[in-house]
């Protein structure tokens, strides 16, 4: 899925991208969340636009956490529940939310997820999801 | 059937030969000059030839179309997997690289019909710029697909050139050297970025996704341009 499903504002270098959640698992089993833009792949490794992204190498884009691709088989865009779970979820602005196939699906102006740990849970103890969607 | 059974009113007898000499000369004279009247005033007189008839604008390309036409009615992209086009419409036949070399042509042939293929999957426009692997897509050339079809669900706005690939390429490229000839254009830098946003002037696609839709599509005369050194990061109208 190349957009963002939980995006935390559009992106402030680019203009039109979105400043999408996306997990990463370690190759320990361990993940972690960064932001990036969907559209000129600047990466920030908090939920705070207003810092400054950093700009990985536009041939072989790469994790600053650990060094895996940034748009490998082993990320993905965050759920509602990953997001919750990594504790960004009060940083998702909702009127970015993109649809997937079921409209309402993972709509934070929806019912919010009944599995969602509590917020201060860290973030590399956020289970790894299979979502399928990496590119 | 004569000559004069199209004009009934045309008195026959003595007068026939003169009064057919007559609407010869005036057919003559209209022939010769609808095609000026029309040049010069804009009119649309019928003339006698099927071949003059306009041509439908949708046999058109795109990019010869006029500006003022609604958007395209194009689906989105595959959300999944970018589908990847070649200049002949052909469908790739492996998975990667992510940009395949069409099939009917050969290595030489410039890519959509203007990018100059470097190796290792990079590739030079007319005006310098240079198209590498890259974004979430593979490679910029997949990403800036996205932004020749709306994707209205989209959070936000979306970027959406007019004519096709070739069209963005072209548009891109102009906006490029005027960036470098600062017309019209702010620019921001940050780090190895530079961020251009160049006024060109008139319609180069439309804003789409759901902020566009919701602004009922407004047409897009500028281009924003993300580069690092002459490498394109991504580019779309706005
Ligand atoms: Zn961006």
């Amino acid at each position: 899925m190349p957009t963002p499903r939980h995006s935390v504002g559009p992106c402030p270098s680019c203009g039109d991208g979105l400043g999408g959640i996306r997990i990463y698992t370690s190759p320990g089993g361990t993940t972690y969340p960064l932001v990036v833009c969907d559209e000129c792949d600047a990466v920030w490794t908090e939920p705070d636009l207003s810092r400054r992204p950093t700009f990985p190498d536009p041939e072989d884009a790469r994790s600053p956490i650990d060094g895996q691709p940034l748009w490998g088989a082993d990320s993905h865009w965050a759920d509602l529940a990953e997001c919750a779970a990594c504790g960004w979820l009060a940083q998702v602005d909702p009127t970015l939310h993109h649809h997937g196939p079921l409209p309402a699906d993972d709509d934070p102006l929806a019912t919010p997820p009944a599995d969602v740990p509590p917020a201060d849970v860290p973030a590399a103890d956020v289970p790894p999801a299979d979502h399928g969607d990496a590119s | 059937m004569t000559a004069e059974q199209p004009f009934p009113r045309a008195k026959r007898g003595g007068r026939k030969s003169i009064g057919g000499l007559a609407l010869a000369l005036l057919v003559a004279a209209y022939a010769v000059s609808q095609p000026q009247l029309n040049d010069r005033f804009g009119w649309q007189l019928p003339g006698f030839s099927s071949t003059a008839q306009t041509e439908p604008s949708s046999e058109r390309p795109p990019s010869e179309r006029p500006s003022s036409e609604r958007p395209p009615a194009v689906s989105p992209a595959t959300a999944d997997v970018p589908s990847r086009t070649t200049p002949s419409g052909a469908a790739p036949s492996s998975p990667e690289p992510a940009i395949a070399s069409p099939a009917t042509s050969n290595a030489t042939a410039p890519l959509y019909g203007l990018l100059t293929e470097e190796g290792n999957e990079r590739y030079r426009s007319p005006a310098g710029l240079l198209y590498t692997r890259g974004s979430q897509e593979g490679h910029r050339l997949k990403h800036l697909e996205r932004h020749v079809a709306d994707d209205p669900d989209r959070p936000g706005p979306h970027g959406v050139f007019d004519g096709g690939m070739p069209g963005a390429l072209v548009t891109v490229d102009a906006a490029y050297r005027q960036a470098l000839a600062g017309s019209k254009t702010t620019r921001k830098d940050e780090d190895r970025r530079t961020v251009y946003t160049i006024d060109l002037g008139k319609r180069v696609g439309y804003v789409g996704g759901s902020e566009g839709q919701r602004r009922r599509n407004p047409i897009a005369k500028r281009v924003r341009l993300v580069l690092e050194q002459d490498r394109v990061i991504t580019a779309y109208p706005l």
